[in-house]
C-alpha cells in the first residue's frame, strides 16, 4: 500500500508537463515561430510534412544561440526573457515560460542548427526525448532552425488522438496566419508539403501583409479603420457590410503584437454593424491595438490566447465609436487602397458571402459551413432571431475535414438522415418521411407540417421537392431505358453556332438516350423532333440550348458526370417552365417525394425538407431554459 | 525509246530546279515523292513505298502523304536535316488544259519551318546568315515565326573573328546557317561548328553576299532608300550578311515577309561578352550535364505567363545589359512589381488570355491563319487598355513609361469583334465564322437559309395533313440533300408528285421538285453565304495585316512587362534583394547565395558567403581549400550573381553592390571539347590564352584550377605567372576569383598588389572532415584530398597508402617552402625570369632522392640482420652503426 505513491521520474515529469505545451503540431509550430520572432528574425520559414505530424521545420535568421547556450535551452523554465516574477508585468516578448523547447523535445525527435552572427561556423545537435545528442559543427546561415520530426513518437497515446493530415495542417495554417499576421514586419514563408502557401512580404505594409495572406477578394473588402488616443492607439481593417462570415474566425485582434481572442472587443464591434448586416453574420475585423504594457495581463493560460486589460470598457466604447464612424462616413472614407481598381468586380463576389484564402478553398469553404452551424448553437441562448437549420449532429462532422466538397452533399444528405433515424427505427424501415399532416403554406412555398408523434414540425420546400421528384423519375426512366418520348408536332429547326453543332455532335448519344429525338438539318442546324415526355411542354428550344450551354461549361467531365448534371438542369427547366405550383397535389407530392431515393436534398444539394423539435422551440420561446 | 509521261515530265523539270530538296509534288489530295526522294522519305518517315508507271520501262518509285496532313510528316523530315519543296497546283484543276499547271510555293528548311507544333514556343527558332571574309565578320539571324531580325558585325584577325563567331552562335544557338563561300572553304572549321552546334550548314550564293546586291535587296525589304536610320548603312559585314538572308529567305518562302520591318543592329561589345564556356559553365539556359533546362538559371527565372515573354526572358539572359541606367530602369520596375503584389498578381491574371501574338501575326503574314487565330489575337490585344491602365496608375516612373507606349489597338479589336464569331470553326472556306451583323448581303443570304428551313418543316405539317401519313417527315442526310420520308405502311398513301429516291428497310425516301427548288435555294445561300464568309474574312486579314508593326510593337512591351513579372514573382518568392548598380568596379555582396544550388539543396541550407572584390586592394582573390568544400560554387554564386544584376532582376543576397562587369569569363572543370579531339591541358591552355587576351580590367574572372592538367611544377609555375599577369594593373587587372590547390599561391598576398587569400573552412574529426562552406580570409593549410578520396569510396589500402605518400612528400614541403622564398625575391628583381629558379628545382629534386637512398641503406642493412644468430652485443653495436648513419644524415 505504502508503494502506491511514488515520485516521477523526469522523464515522465516531461511528458506529462510537453502536454500542457504541446497539444499538437500547431502548438509547435506556434511555440517555435514565437521564439524566432523574440529572436529578432525579419525572415521566418514554416515547413510542415503530413499536417506537421511526420516534420515541421522552423526556420529564422535570427540572433542564433551561442554553443555554451544549447544545453541550456532544452532545460525546463530556461528562458532569456525574464529573470524574476516582477518582470512578468513587462513582458513584450512571446514566449517566457522557458518551456517551449524542452517540452517539444520531449515528445518527438527534435534537431537543431544554430548560428549567431559573430561566428563562422554554426552548431548542429539531434535532441531526442529532451536529451542532447551528438553537438557538432556544421556550416550553415545566421539564425536557428529546429526540425520537429515523427511528434508524439513516444507518447502513442497522445499520437492516437492527432487527427487527419488535413485537420492538423489547418490548425497549424489558422497559427501561420495569425503570427503573419500579427507580425508584418516579419517575412513569413510557410510551405506545405512542398508547396508555398503564403509568403508575406515583412515590409511592415499591413494591408499588403494581408492581401499576401487572404488574396484579393478579401482584401478588395476591407475598410482602413484608426484611433489615436493618448496611450490607446489602434489601427487596422474591418469589413464592408457586404463582405461577412458565418462566425468569428476572420476577426484577428493583436494586443502589443500578441495575438488574443476577445468576446467583447468582438460585440463592440458587432454593435457597430448592428443593422447593417444580417443576423448570425459577422464583420471580419484585424486590429492592432497599442495598450500600455503594464494595464494587460497575458499570463491567463499557457496558450496565451486570452488577456485581461484594465479600463476595459473605455476600450470597448473607443471601438464601438470608431467601427461606427468608419461605416457611417463608408462613402466619404477612402477604402483600402487595393480596392482601387476593378472594385465593381469584387463587389459582386462579396454578395457570395464566401471568403477564400489563398488557400485550398474546398477545405475552407467547408470549414465555414460547419462553423457557421456550431456557432448558432451558441448564439441560440443570446439572440433572439430563429435559426431553423440547426442540426444537433453537426459536431461529430467538425472532425471530419478530410472530405471532399462534393462529399459534402451527401453528407449532409446523411445528416438530415441522422437526425430521421430515431424515427425511422420505430416506425419502419423502408419509410423515410415521417408522417406528416401539413398544416399550412408559407410563402406559397414552403410547406409547414406537423408531427404530432415526435413532437417535431416540418418545413418542405415545394420546389426542391418536385425537382427531386422530376430529378428522380427522370434518372429512372433514363437507366431502365424507358424513356417515353413526346412527339412534337411540328418540329422545331435550331441553327447553332459551329461550337455549338460540334458538342451536340459530340454529346449526340447522350441527348438520344435521355430521350431527345435530333437529326441535323442542313449545316450547322438540326431539328427537334421530340422531347422527354416528362418534362411536359417546356420551351424546347430554350431547354436544348441551356443543356448545350451547361455541356460547353463541364466539356472535360465524364459521360456520368454530364449525364447527371443535364438532368439536372432539365429539372430545374420543367419547373421554372412548365408546372405551376398550385396544381400540385400536395399530398401527391408528398407521396411522391417518400418514394424517391433522396428525399431530403433536392438534385443540387439543397435541403427539401427541414425539422424543428418542439423542445428547440420551447427553448427559443423562453419557456426552457 | 519510252518517253516519260507528260506529267513526269513536269515533274522532272521542276525538280531539277532543287536537287538539293525532297520535293513534295501535289497531285489531287496527296503529296507525291518519286524516284530517290521517295527511297529516303518512305524510309525516314516509314511509309509505304509504291510504284507509278511514269513512261519508262520500269516503274518510278514512289510514295505520298495527304496532304492535310502533311505538317507532321515535314517536320519530322526537316528536323532530320532535309529541306523541302513543296510543289503546289497553281491552276484549278476544273479551268486547266491537259496538265495542270505546278510550282514550288515554299522551301522549308529546319531555320525557315512555321509550324506551331513542331516548335518549342519557348524559344525562338533561328536562321543565321554568316558572312566572314580576311577582314571581318557579318552575322545575321532571323526568326520568321516573329519576324524579328538582328545583325553585328566585328573587324579582326581570322582566328579572333571565329573565336567571336563561335561565341555568337552558342547565344544565337541557331537552327540552321549559311555562309558564304570563302568561310564554306574552311572545312575543318566548318565542320567543327556543324558538330559543337549540331546544326545545319550550307553554302550560299556568293552574289547575294555582294555589298551592293545585299544593300539593295535590304532596301527593298523595309521599303526605304537609305539604310541610315538602320545603323548598318557602314557596317558592310552586316549589310553582306543581312541582304544574303533576305534574299534566302525570298527564294524560299517565296511571298512577301511584311512582318520583317525592321532591323536590330547591334554592336557586341553593347552586352556583357560570355564566352560559349561561360554560357556552358554557368548554366545560363541548360544544364552542363544532360543539357536541360531544369536546373538552369532560365529554369529558376522563368514565371513568363506568355511564350512571348519567355523568349525575351531567355534573350535577356543572354545579353546581360552594361548601361547603367537601363539596368535601373528594370531594377526599378521589379522593386515596384515585388512591393506591390497585388499590381504583379493582376497583370498576371490578364496575360492569362494573352496567346503567341508574334507568332500568330507570322501566321498572318504567311496567310495561314484562320478564324480562331484572330479571336486569339482579340482576346490577347483585349487586355491593353486594362494593362495600359493599369501600368499608368502605378507609382512606378518606368512602369508609367511604358504604360503610355502601349497602342491600345482599339480598331483592330472592334473590327474582330464585330465580324468574326467567337467560337469559329478551323476551316476557313466552310462558313461559320463571319458574324452576319457584319455584312447585310450576309445576313440576307443567312435568313434565306434559315426561311428556307422553315418552309421545309412546314411542308412536313402540310404534307402530313395533305396526305393523310402522321408519320411522313422531311429530313436531310449530305448525299441526298432534303428528303421526305415515309413508312413502309403508307406507302399506299404516297402522293403522285412524289418521286422515289431511296428505298430504306422500313421506309421509302422520295423528292418533289418543290422541294428540291428550295433545297438548291438553301444550299445556293449557303454556298454563296460560304463564299462571302471566305471573302470577308479575307478582307478583315488584310486589314489586319496592315497594322502588324503596332501589332509587333505591342507583342513586345507585352513580353517586356511579362520577363519583368517572372523577375520580379522570382525574387519576392525567393527573398532577393535590390543590388545597387555602380560604375566604379566595386563588387560587395554581403551574404550572397548560389540561386539555383540554393533552390536544389532539400533537406540542407544554404551558407551564405561574402564577396568583395574592387580596383584597388581587393582584385584577385586566391581561394584554397578542399575539393567538395563548395569553391566552385561559390565563384559561380558570384558570376551569377552579377549576371543577374546586370539583367535588371534582385540578386540572392542580403546586401549587393555590384559594379558592371563588360565581360564574364570562366574557366572550370573539364570542357566537353574533348569530343574535339584536344588533350585536356591543351584546351585548358587555348581557354586560358582566350581570357588573358580578351579580358579587360573590368571584366569578372573565374578561374577554377589553372594549370592542373600537367605536371605539378609546370602547373605551379604557370598558375603562379597567370596570376601575377591578372593582377598586374599595367597588363590586365580584372576581377578575378582564382581557386587553387598549389598553396604556394597564397604566399602571393601582400607580395601582389590586390591579391587576397580566402579559404573555404572545413573541420577536421579524426579521419572525417566536415564542410563548413563558408569562406574566410587567409590561406588553407592543407587540402583533404585523402579524405575526400575517402569520403568518395575509394578502397582503403589506397588510402591508407597515399598517407604514407602524403607524409614522405610533406617532408620535402620544408625544402621547398625554401625554394619558393627565393624565387620571390627573384621575382621582385625581375618579374619574368624564371630560368634560376629551374636550377634551383633540380637541386631540390637531387636532394630528396639522396635522402630516400639513405632510407634504403639503412632498410637493407636491418633486413640482413639474423636475429637469432646476434648476440646482445652485437646487436647494440648494430643499433650505434645506424643510429650514427641516421645522425650523419
Amino acid at each position: 500500500m505504502a508503494n502506491n505513491i511514488r515520485l516521477l521520474d523526469d522523464n515522465t515529469i516531461n511528458k506529462i508537463a510537453a502536454g500542457e505545451v504541446v497539444e499538437r503540431p500547431a502548438s509547435v509550430v506556434k511555440e517555435l515561430v514565437e521564439n524566432s520572432i523574440d529572436a529578432k528574425s525579419d525572415s521566418i520559414i514554416i515547413e510542415i510534412k503530413n499536417g506537421g505530424k511526420k516534420y515541421i521545420r522552423v526556420s529564422d535568421n535570427g540572433i542564433g544561440i551561442d554553443k555554451e547556450d544549447i544545453d541550456l535551452a532544452f532545460l525546463r523554465h530556461s528562458t532569456s526573457k525574464i529573470n524574476k516574477a516582477e518582470d512578468l508585468s513587462k513582458v513584450l516578448s512571446l514566449g517566457f515560460r522557458g518551456e517551449a523547447l524542452a517540452s517539444i523535445s520531449a515528445v518527438s525527435q527534435m534537431e537543431l542548427i544554430t548560428k549567431t552572427v559573430d561566428n563562422d561556423i554554426g552548431n548542429q545537435v539531434e535532441v531526442i526525448e529532451g536529451k542532447i545528442r551528438d553537438l557538432k559543427n556544421v556550416g550553415c546561415p545566421k539564425g536557428t532552425t529546429i526540425i520537429v520530426k515523427n511528434i508524439f513518437f513516444n507518447t502513442p497515446v497522445r499520437k492516437k488522438f492527432l487527427k487527419s493530415d488535413n485537420t492538423e495542417s489547418s490548425h497549424i495554417s489558422d497559427i501561420v496566419y495569425k503570427l503573419s499576421l500579427s507580425y508584418p514586419n516579419i517575412s513569413f514563408k510557410y510551405i506545405r508539403d512542398n508547396k508555398v502557401i503564403i509568403k508575406t512580404p515583412g515590409k511592415d505594409n499591413l494591408l499588403s501583409n494581408i492581401y499576401s495572406i487572404f488574396g484579393k477578394d478579401f482584401t478588395d473588402s476591407l475598410f482602413k479603420t484608426n484611433y489615436s488616443g493618448d496611450d490607446i492607439k489602434i489601427r487596422g481593417f474591418v469589413s464592408k457590410p457586404s463582405f461577412t462570415r458565418g462566425n468569428r474566425k476572420h476577426q484577428y485582434f493583436f494586443i502589443n503584437g500578441r495575438y488574443i481572442e476577445d468576446k467583447k472587443i468582438s460585440k463592440a464591434i458587432e454593435e457597430a454593424y448592428s443593422t447593417l448586416i444580417p443576423a448570425n453574420r459577422f464583420p471580419i475585423a484585424i486590429l492592432y491595438f497599442n495598450l500600455p504594457p503594464n494595464e494587460v495581463d497575458v499570463n491567463i493560460h499557457p496558450n496565451k490566447i486570452e488577456a485581461r486589460f484594465e479600463r476595459e470598457s473605455t476600450l470597448r466604447k473607443i471601438i464601438y465609436k470608431m467601427v461606427k464612424d468608419v461605416l457611417k462616413n463608408n462613402n466619404l472614407i477612402q477604402e483600402a487602397k487595393l480596392n482601387k481598381k476593378s472594385k465593381d468586380k469584387s463587389e459582386q463576389k462579396n454578395i457570395i458571402n464566401i471568403l477564400n484564402t489563398k488557400e485550398n478553398y474546398k477545405e475552407k469553404d467547408k470549414n465555414n459551413k460547419i462553423f457557421n452551424t456550431s456557432n448558432k448553437t451558441e448564439e441560440l441562448n443570446d439572440k433572439t432571431e430563429v435559426t431553423l437549420n440547426k442540426i444537433p449532429t453537426r459536431e461529430k462532422n467538425k472532425e471530419d475535414n478530410t472530405e471532399t466538397f462534393n462529399k459534402d452533399i451527401t453528407n449532409e444528405e446523411n445528416k438530415i438522415k441522422e437526425n430521421n433515424t430515431n424515427y425511422e427505427r420505430e416506425e419502419s424501415i423502408t419509410k423515410k418521411l415521417p408522417n406528416i399532416k401539413i398544416i399550412g403554406k408559407l410563402f406559397s412555398t414552403y410547406l409547414i407540417g406537423e408531427d404530432l408523434d415526435n413532437e417535431a414540425f416540418y418545413m418542405i420546400d415545394q420546389h426542391a421537392a418536385h425537382e427531386r421528384i422530376m430529378y428522380e423519375k427522370l434518372k429512372k426512366q433514363y437507366e431502365s431505358e424507358n424513356i417515353t418520348i413526346q412527339r412534337l408536332l411540328s418540329p422545331e429547326v435550331v441553327n447553332l453556332t459551329h461550337g455549338e453543332f460540334e458538342i451536340y455532335k459530340n454529346n449526340f448519344k447522350l441527348f438520344k438516350n435521355m430521350g431527345f429525338e435530333i437529326e441535323e438539318f442542313g449545316v450547322n442546324s438540326i431539328i427537334l423532333r421530340g422531347v422527354p415526355m416528362l418534362f411536359g411542354k417546356p420551351n424546347t428550344r430554350v431547354l436544348f440550348l441551356d443543356i448545350l450551354d451547361k455541356l460547353h461549361e463541364n466539356i472535360k467531365s465524364n459521360y456520368e458526370v454530364r449525364l447527371k448534371k443535364i438532368m439536372k438542369k432539365a429539372c430545374v427547366n420543367v419547373i421554372r417552365a412548365g408546372d405551376k405550383m398550385e396544381t400540385i397535389e400536395i399530398n401527391q407530392l408528398l407521396e411522391d417525394l417518400e418514394k424517391t431515393e433522396k428525399p431530403y436534398t433536392c438534385p443540387h444539394g439543397r435541403p427539401v425538407i427541414i425539422k424543428m423539435t418542439k423542445y428547440e422551440l420551447e427553448k427559443k420561446f423562453k419557456r426552457i431554459q | 525509246m519510252a518517253k516519260l509521261t507528260p506529267m513526269m515530265q513536269q515533274y522532272m523539270k521542276i525538280k531539277e530546279q532543287h536537287k538539293d530538296s525532297i520535293l513534295f509534288f501535289r497531285l489531287g489530295d496527296f503529296y507525291e515523292m518519286f524516284f530517290d526522294d521517295a527511297l529516303v522519305a518512305s524510309k525516314e518517315l516509314e511509309i509505304t513505298l509504291t510504284a507509278r508507271e511514269c513512261g519508262l520501262k520500269e516503274k518510278a518509285p514512289m510514295c505520298g502523304i495527304p496532304y492535310h496532313s502533311s505538317d507532321n510528316y515535314i517536320s519530322k523530315l526537316v528536323e532530320k536535316g532535309f529541306k523541302i519543296a513543296i510543289c503546289e497546283q497553281v491552276q484549278d484543276p476544273s479551268t486547266a488544259k491537259g496538265i495542270v499547271k505546278r510550282d514550288v510555293v515554299r522551301i522549308i528548311t529546319p531555320g525557315t519551318i512555321t509550324d506551331m507544333q513542331a516548335l518549342d514556343e519557348k524559344s525562338n527558332n533561328y536562321l543565321c546568315c554568316v558572312y566572314m571574309d580576311n577582314e571581318g565578320l557579318g552575322i545575321s539571324y532571323v526568326d520568321i515565326t516573329t519576324g524579328e531580325l538582328h545583325t553585328t558585325e566585328t573587324r579582326g584577325k581570322k582566328e579572333k573573328l571565329k573565336r567571336t563567331l563561335i561565341d555568337e552562335l552558342a547565344k544565337i544557338t541557331p537552327n540552321e546557317i549559311i555562309v558564304n563561300s570563302l568561310l564554306f572553304e574552311e572545312t575543318v572549321f566548318v565542320k567543327n561548328l556543324k558538330s559543337r552546334f549540331d546544326v545545319m550548314i550550307n553554302k550560299y550564293h556568293e552574289w547575294a553576299f555582294d555589298k551592293k546586291t545585299a544593300s539593295n535587296r535590304i532596301k527593298k525589304q523595309l521599303d526605304v532608300i537609305t539604310l541610315e536610320g538602320y545603323g548598318i548603312s557602314n557596317n558592310e559585314f552586316s549589310v553582306s550578311s543581312t541582304g544574303a538572308l533576305i534574299e534566302y529567305l525570298n527564294e524560299t518562302q517565296k511571298i512577301a515577309l511584311k512582318h520583317l520591318n525592321n532591323i536590330n543592329s547591334y554592336s557586341i561589345e553593347k552586352y556583357m561578352v560570355l564566352d560559349i564556356n561561360t554560357r556552358r559553365n554557368l548554366e545560363i539556359t541548360e544544364t552542363l550535364r544532360g543539357k536541360s533546362k531544369k536546373g538552369s538559371l532560365l529554369w529558376l527565372l522563368d514565371k513568363t505567363s506568355t511564350a512571348m515573354g519567355a523568349r525575351l526572358l531567355k534573350k535577356w539572359l543572354e545579353e546581360p545589359l552594361l548601361d547603367i541606367n537601363k539596368i535601373n530602369e528594370r531594377l526599378n520596375s521589379v522593386e515596384y512589381l515585388v512591393d506591390n503584389q497585388y499590381i504583379l498578381d493582376e497583370i498576371k491574371e490578364l496575360f492569362k488570355n494573352v496567346y503567341d501574338i508574334e507568332r500568330l501575326v507570322s501566321r498572318i503574314v504567311y496567310g495561314s491563319c484562320n478564324a480562331r487565330d484572330l479571336i486569339s489575337l482579340k482576346n490577347s490585344i483585349g487586355v491593353l487598355p486594362k494593362l495600359k491602365k493599369l501600368l499608368i496608375e502605378t507609382d512606378s516612373e518606368d512602369l508609367m513609361k511604358i504604360g503610355k507606349n502601349i497602342d491600345e489597338l482599339r480598331e483592330v479589336y472592334n473590327l474582330i469583334v464585330k465580324s468574326i464569331i467567337e467560337e469559329p470553326p478551323v476551316t476557313i472556306k466552310e462558313g461559320g465564322i463571319i458574324k452576319k451583323e457584319y455584312n447585310e448581303e450576309l445576313k440576307e443570304l443567312k435568313e434565306a437559309t434559315v426561311k428556307g428551313k422553315q418552309w421545309l418543316t412546314d411542308l412536313q405539317a402540310d404534307e402530313r395533313n395533305r396526305t393523310g401519313i402522321k408519320s411522313l417527315k422531311v429530313g436531310f442526310n449530305k448525299v441526298f440533300g432534303y428528303y421526305i420520308e415515309v413508312t413502309k405502311s403508307n406507302i399506299e398513301n404516297v402522293p403522285e408528285n412524289y418521286v422515289r429516291k431511296q428505298t430504306l428497310a422500313n421506309s421509302e425516301r422520295y423528292i418533289t421538285p418543290e422541294l428540291k427548288e428550295m433545297e438548291s435555294k438553301i444550299l445556293g445561300s449557303e454556298e454563296k453565304s460560304m463564299d462571302l464568309e471566305y471573302k470577308l474574312f479575307v478582307q478583315v486579314r488584310d486589314y489586319i495585316r496592315k497594322e502588324i508593326k503596332r501589332i509587333q510593337n505591342c507583342a513586345k512591351i507585352i513580353a517586356k512587362i511579362d520577363v519583368l513579372c517572372s523577375l520580379s514573382q522570382v525574387s519576392y518568392k525567393n527573398n532577393y534583394i535590390k543590388p545597387d548598380i555602380n560604375n566604379d568596379g566595386i563588387l560587395d555582396i554581403k551574404n550572397g547565395r548560389h540561386p539555383v544550388v540554393e533552390k536544389t539543396l532539400d533537406e540542407e541550407l544554404f551558407v551564405p558567403n561574402d564577396t568583395l572584390l574592387d580596383n584597388n586592394n581587393n582584385r584577385l582573390s586566391i581561394i584554397t581549400g578542399p575539393n567538395m568544400a563548395g569553391k566552385s560554387t561559390y565563384m559561380r554564386q558570384v558570376a551569377i550573381i552579377s549576371l543577374m544584376a546586370q539583367i535588371g532582376c534582385f540578386v540572392p543576397a542580403e546586401n549587393a553592390t555590384i559594379g558592371l562587369v563588360d565581360r564574364i569569363f570562366t574557366r572550370v572543370g573539364a570542357s566537353d571539347d574533348l569530343s574535339q579531339g584536344q588533350s585536356t591541358f591543351m584546351v585548358e591552355m587555348s581557354e586560358v590564352a582566350n581570357i588573358l587576351n580578351n579580358s579587360t580590367k573590368d571584366s569578372l574572372l573565374i578561374l577554377d584550377e589553372i594549370g592542373r592538367g600537367t605536371s605539378t611544377y609546370d602547373g605551379l609555375s604557370i598558375a603562379w605567372a597567370v596570376v601575377e599577369y591578372i593582377s598586374n594593373k599595367a597588363k590586365l587587372g580584372a576581377k578575378t576569383l582564382f581557386a587553387t590547390h598549389y598553396h604556394e599561391l597564397t604566399e602571393l598576398e601582400g607580395k601582389l598588389d590586390g591579391v587576397k587569400n580566402y579559404n573555404i573552412l572545413v573541420k577536421e574529426k579524426g579521419d572525417d572532415i566536415i564542410f563548413l562552406r563558408k569562406i574566410s580570409r587567409g590561406g588553407a593549410d592543407k587540402s583533404y584530398g585523402i579524405e575526400v578520396a575517402r569520403l568518395a569510396g575509394v578502397p582503403n589500402p589506397v588510402i591508407d597508402r597515399s598517407k604514407e605518400i602524403l607524409e614522405s612528400l610533406e617532408n620535402r614541403e620544408t625544402e621547398k617552402k625554401e625554394i619558393a622564398m627565393t624565387k620571390d625575391t627573384i621575382i621582385k628583381e625581375n618579374e619574368e625570369n624564371y630560368d634560376k629558379n629551374e636550377i634551383k628545382k633540380e637541386e631540390s629534386d637531387f636532394q630528396l632522392s639522396f635522402i630516400d637512398k639513405n632510407k634504403e641503406e639503412i632498410i637493407d642493412e636491418l633486413k640482413s640482420v639474423d636475429m637469432m644468430e646476434t648476440t646482445p652485443l652485437d646487436a647494440i653495436n648494430i643499433l650505434y652503426s645506424l643510429t650514427k648513419k641516421v645522425k650523419d644524415n
